[in-house]
């Protein structure tokens, strides 16, 4: 019997050394995984999305904007029915459209950028696409058997970026074991217009949206807010407990952008700088344009673009905004910066009489020559702006001296960036202040020999529109998120040139206008300043002899100027010459504008 | 002689503390079911909150939409409004038109 007895204690103590072992085990070494995950099970976390600040037009309608997008999904376990039947039946809504080439009508006929010379027949065009719909429709039917198809695999995403009406359809089809997962997408409603403007929103490496370029690339941290979570305790079928604790860390909503841009306006140079590569044959073009006297960017435009909904179809080169990114030898619509230089120092006035103007003007071993070949003795610092003259340009040169030119330049901008608030921008240098030879000094004063870009261009010239002092360029007018807003002042940068100077430069520029090359294409009655700009490319140690960049900047009204703009043409065939293709785009579009803003002849 | 029946205290505390277990357990079990019925309204609060809110990012969607110039030129074409060839401007006080 006291065997039995202590047998019996001893398998009790064996079994309760092995049970404390257990809970030893279970408890103490196992117990910190075992509560995180009863933690896991118990506690749900669901992640709130911040919802990206839109950028908005002056009139504060939209350029951009956060909407609903949706990623559609498989869970492959659920799926009834087989591969390929699911993919057949998904494949016409979910592959990725063709970009259709851009028509503009021009002449009474439809024509695209690439070929202006040949009309798009409606129905050969529409043929075409339909012939690459099926071939896309298919590919697309290939990849989504080929992700229906892992049977290794539970959950496969199968589409992202899906509208609200793309997920009605698929939903109207019935799949079961299809879903949908919330993302935010992007929208821009006027489609390509300011593309390069405004940027794209595309993905990071962890596959976090990101923007990049224009807007959305400098004001990032502004527009994308913070994302928030909330967490609560939950039952085993996921049910938050009533009295269960929970906490939750609100989204922050991104920043909304007001800009400064213009939308009739900006909507005026898209169509109009289409027609203008159309018309003229222009293997690329740009325009600016600006408030002179706040530095805000009313507008502006670039071709080729891109259409920032379909950003992965482009490349880089297409992202780069060429009005903050390129740079070239700006030509003759450089000489007005000059001239108010000359005017500003003292060293010329209106009726200065230029006494080497009557001859090609020797400047070491090269001769300076005239763009028509064409000499005119006596003529007056006017006379030399009107006929666009190197030589008298040269002898304004020659009077500042390389030292004081380079301080003007300095002054206007140049060999700097404006600090516009867009990413990309890009400055060429000037060359040092000393090192500059009399072959510079004399090549500088009529625009060859330095490089700059379209903006730094236009900002001298504003500089002059507004009394001579030169303004930060913005895009962006204020911040607003719900009530609150911001408002970002414009920036005033320094006084370039003296309010006199500016004037008298003003009247310059008029007469340019009004008797100079591009007389004929002038709009009656209107007060415009304006200059064109012939200018040659450099190839290879020198000038191309056929190609040249064709620029027109000027500002309207003259006396209380609204706006200022440059336009610029590459290689344009139909003609060489600024006169015969950027300055009558300059004036169609102003003739545009003019009712709107409010002009009228005199 | 018949003994009294005599109902002890041991007896009388057991079958309240009996009671007492019973009512606890009928009470959790109501309060569960409420809570979980309550928990369920929730869901059904949150899940319309974020019905409207979606319909409310939807609405805005079709706004963005819809006010974009691009489409109302296109829509305008559509309708047969086109852009002016000359714009005639006049002069104030100039008499174009007399009311009788």
């Amino acid at each position: 019997m006291e065997i039995r007895l202590r047998i019996v204690g001893i398998g009790f103590g064996i079994a309760s050394l092995v049970l404390l072992g257990r809970l030893f085990y279970w408890q103490v070494l196992q117990g910190h995984s075992l509560a995180l995950q009863a933690k896991a099970q118990q506690i749900s976390t669901h992640q709130l999305v911040a919802r990206r600040g839109d950028i908005l037009a002056q009139d504060e309608t939209w350029l951009a904007a956060s909407v609903d997008s949706w990623l559609l999904y498989a869970e492959l376990p659920k799926l009834e029915q087989s591969p390929g039947e699911i993919a057949r039946a998904l494949a016409p809504l979910t592959y990725t459209k063709p970009i259709e080439k851009e028509v503009i009508r021009y002449e009474g006929r439809d024509v695209t950028l690439d070929d202006p010379d040949e009309e798009v027949k409606e129905a050969t065009e529409s043929e075409t696409l339909a012939e690459e719909s099926d071939d896309l429709i298919r590919a697309e039917e290939l990849r989504l058997v080929d992700l229906i198809s892992r049977n290794e695999l539970v959950w496969v995403a199968l589409k992202k970026r899906m509208s609200n009406d793309e997920k009605s359809q698929i939903e109207a089809l019935g799949i079961i074991g299809l879903g949908f997962e919330q993302e935010e997408g992007r929208q821009y409603p006027e489609g390509t217009v300011a593309a390069q403007v405004l940027g794209f929103v595309g993905k990071d490496e962890d596959g976090y949206d990101v923007g990049y370029f224009g807007l959305e690339g400098e004001y990032e941290l502004t527009l994308s807010g913070r994302p928030g979570f909330i967490e609560r305790e939950s039952d085993a079928i996921g049910k938050p407990l009533l009295f269960g604790s929970t906490r939750e860390v609100a989204p922050a909503g991104g920043i909304n952008l007001v800009t400064h841009i213009d939308k009739v306006f900006q909507l005026t140079i898209e169509q109009k700088l289409r027609e203008g590569i159309a018309k003229y044959g222009a293997k690329s073009g740009n325009i600016i344009v600006m408030d002179p006297k706040t530095g805000g960017i009313l507008a502006m435009t670039s071709w080729p673009n891109y259409d920032p909904r379909y950003y992965f179809e482009y490349t880089d080169e297409n992202f780069k905004n060429p009005a903050i990114s390129d740079a070239f030898e700006p030509g003759s619509i450089f000489k007005p910066i000059i001239m108010a230089s000359g005017l500003d120092a003292g060293v010329v006035e209106p009726n200065t009489v230029c006494d080497v103007c009557d001859r090609p003007y020797q400047v070491d071993k090269y001769f300076i020559r005239t763009w028509n070949n064409e000499y005119h003795a006596g003529s007056t610092m006017v006379d030399v702006i009107k006929h666009s003259d190197n030589v008298g340009m040269a002898f304004v040169g020659s009077k500042l001296g390389s030292d004081k030119l380079y301080d003007y330049l300095e002054k206007f901008g140049f060999g700097k960036l404006t600090d516009i608030d867009l990413q990309g921008e890009v400055t060429p240098v000037l060359r040092e202040k000393g090192s500059w030879n009399i072959v510079d000094l004399a090549t500088t004063s009529f625009g060859q020999g330095i490089a700059v870009t379209p903006l730094q261009i236009i900002r001298a010239i504003a500089a002059i529109a507004n009394d001579g002092v030169l303004m930060q360029p913005q895009v962006v007018d204020k911040l607003t998120a719900g009530d609150w807003e911001s408002d970002i002042p414009p920036v005033e940068v320094h006084r370039v040139i003296s309010a006199d100077a500016a004037s008298k430069m003003t009247g310059m520029m008029v007469t340019a206008v009004k008797d100079g090359e591009a007389k004929w294409t002038v709009p009656k009655g209107y007060s415009i300043a304006g200059k064109t700009g012939t200018a040659q490319i450099p190839v290879a140690g020198h000038y191309d002899d056929e190609k040249t960049i064709a620029s027109f900047v000027g500002f309207a009204p003259a006396n209380d100027p609204k706006f200022v703009m440059l336009v610029t043409l590459q290689e344009p065939k139909s003609s060489p010459w600024a006169s015969e293709t950027a300055a009558p785009l300059w004036f169609s579009i102003a003739l545009d504008v003019f009712p709107y803003l409010g002009i009228f002849p005199n | 002689m018949r003994q009294k029946a005599i109902i002890t205290p041991r007896l009388n505390v057991s079958t309240i503390f009996f009671i007492g277990l019973v009512v606890l357990i009928f009470t959790s079990v109501i309060v569960a079911i409420g809570s979980s019925a309550n928990a369920g309204e929730l869901i059904a609060i949150e899940q319309e909150i974020e019905n409207t809110k979606s319909q409310n990012r939807q609405l805005q969607s079709k706004i963005v939409t819809e006010t974009s110039l691009s489409s109302i030129e296109k829509k305008a074409a559509e309708i047969g409004l086109s852009e002016s060839e000359n714009t005639v401007t006049l002069v104030n006080q100039t008499s174009v038109a007399a009311l009788r």
